[in-house]
């Protein structure tokens, strides 16, 4: 069923985008709405962006009225990534508090994009979909923020010669 | 880029995310709550569509997304207008001797109710789906008996926008009988609607029961389809 399948990718974009406690409400009202809008759904169009694309303006109602949004916590005591994934990086954690750090510094649009991007890991049509942006803005917008970090935090893993 | 990029996945998959909770029955009930204005669309016709375990993953996200709407097994339920129904509905199906030849070739072992006597016809559809028929007698219409394989749990079944389906008890297990003539379209197992196969379907039964979907046809009210499916 629909809500079953999407409401992990759903409450985690939520929470994500700083809804914290409200993240529930936001998931729940998300769907109601993408429900009550079905008609609107052009036929051929991925469900997935449509209603994260949903999700994230709900969740920016949210936050709207707070002046802070719920920062981007790191899971107590996380362990370096146990997926098994040979292209995995193990992040120490001087690594991961500084590039958390450095991603919260960042302009509200490009914290969008980068959370898009990468904490979901959405490719750049679908985040174009989600956020309302052209695709170039996507683009732009993602390695703008890429660069403000690679200008806080370097590189990991320079050493290779000729990188 | 690539680095950095990597490291920031890497970094989002330990980032501190509650559990999602289950919001489906809240969503559901909130549904459930007619909204107060009422679109033209629920006075369209119902489209039934029979769909099957591989043609629901198949599908693309938002057909699916309409599919999953509302669904009892591999039966998806639309509110929306249905296809022309061409003169002759193309499908390929296949007569055969018995229902033990019929759960050879499918699979599907189907026990049509004993109150309707021997059947007149046994088919096999597209290869997938069982359909038996019994003519009209003195005491009952035409009856026919659709099985084919479909996800055993019902979708959104207190959804009720869709004002021709109510919900009835079939032995136990929930069915939906859909009053109305409707459409009644084939998907192929690669997701796509046969337009072709388009037919004006009468009063049905619908139901899920040990992994099959039953779909049990005759011009009778819920009732009594329900007390037939219930034999089965």
């Amino acid at each position: 069923m629909l809500v079953t399948r999407y409401t992990a990718v759903a409450h985690r974009t939520a929470v994500l985008l700083g809804a914290g406690a409200d993240a529930e409400d936001v998931v729940q009202d998300s769907f109601v709405k993408a429900f009550g809008t079905l008609h609107r759904f052009r036929d051929g169009a991925p469900f997935r962006p449509w209603l994260l694309r949903i999700v994230v303006n709900q969740a920016k109602n949210f936050t709207r009225g707070r002046r802070r949004r719920a920062a981007l916590e790191l899971r107590a005591g996380a362990e370096p990534d146990p997926l098994p994934d040979p292209e995995q990086l193990a992040l120490d954690e001087l690594r991961r508090d500084a590039l958390l750090a450095a991603v919260r510094t960042l302009p509200d649009k490009d914290q969008l994009v980068v959370t898009c991007r990468f904490f979901l890991d959405l490719g750049e049509e679908e985040t174009a979909r989600v956020l309302g942006w052209p695709r170039g803005s996507v683009k732009s917008r993602t390695s703008r923020a890429l660069g403000r970090l690679r200008a806080q935090v370097g590189e990991l893993g320079r050493e290779v010669a000729g990188g | 880029m690539a680095d950095l990029g990597r490291e920031l996945r890497a970094l989002g998959r330990q980032l501190d995310v509650p559990p999602a909770p289950d919001v489906t029955r809240a969503v559901r009930a909130r549904l459930a709550s007619p909204p107060a204005r009422r679109r033209p669309v629920l006075r369209y016709a119902l489209v039934v569509l029979l769909v099957l375990l591989s043609a629901v993953l198949a599908v693309p996200p938002v057909r699916a997304a309409v599919l999953d709407f509302f669904r009892i097994g591999g039966v998806s339920v639309r509110s929306e207008p249905g296809p022309p129904v061409p003169p002759t509905p193309a499908l390929s199906s296949r007569p055969v001797a018995d229902l033990q030849e019929a759960e050879r070739a499918t699979g599907l072992r189907v026990r049509p109710p004993a109150a309707l006597g021997p059947p007149d016809s046994v088919l096999v559809v597209e290869g997938r789906v069982v359909s038996v028929g019994w003519r009209a007698s003195a005491d009952r219409p035409e009856v026919r008996l659709d099985a084919f394989d479909g996800l055993p749990e019902p979708i959104f079944e207190k959804y009720l926008r869709f004002r021709d389906a109510v919900e009835v008890d079939v032995g136990g297990v929930p069915g939906w009988y859909v009053g109305g003539p409707h459409e009644l379209v084939y998907v192929d197992p690669g997701g796509v609607r046969r337009e072709s196969s388009a037919r004006l379907a009468g009063p049905t039964l619908i139901w899920v029961r040990g992994g099959t979907t039953y779909r049990l046809e005759a011009d009778l009210p819920a009732t009594r389809l329900a007390a037939l499916a219930a034999s089965i």
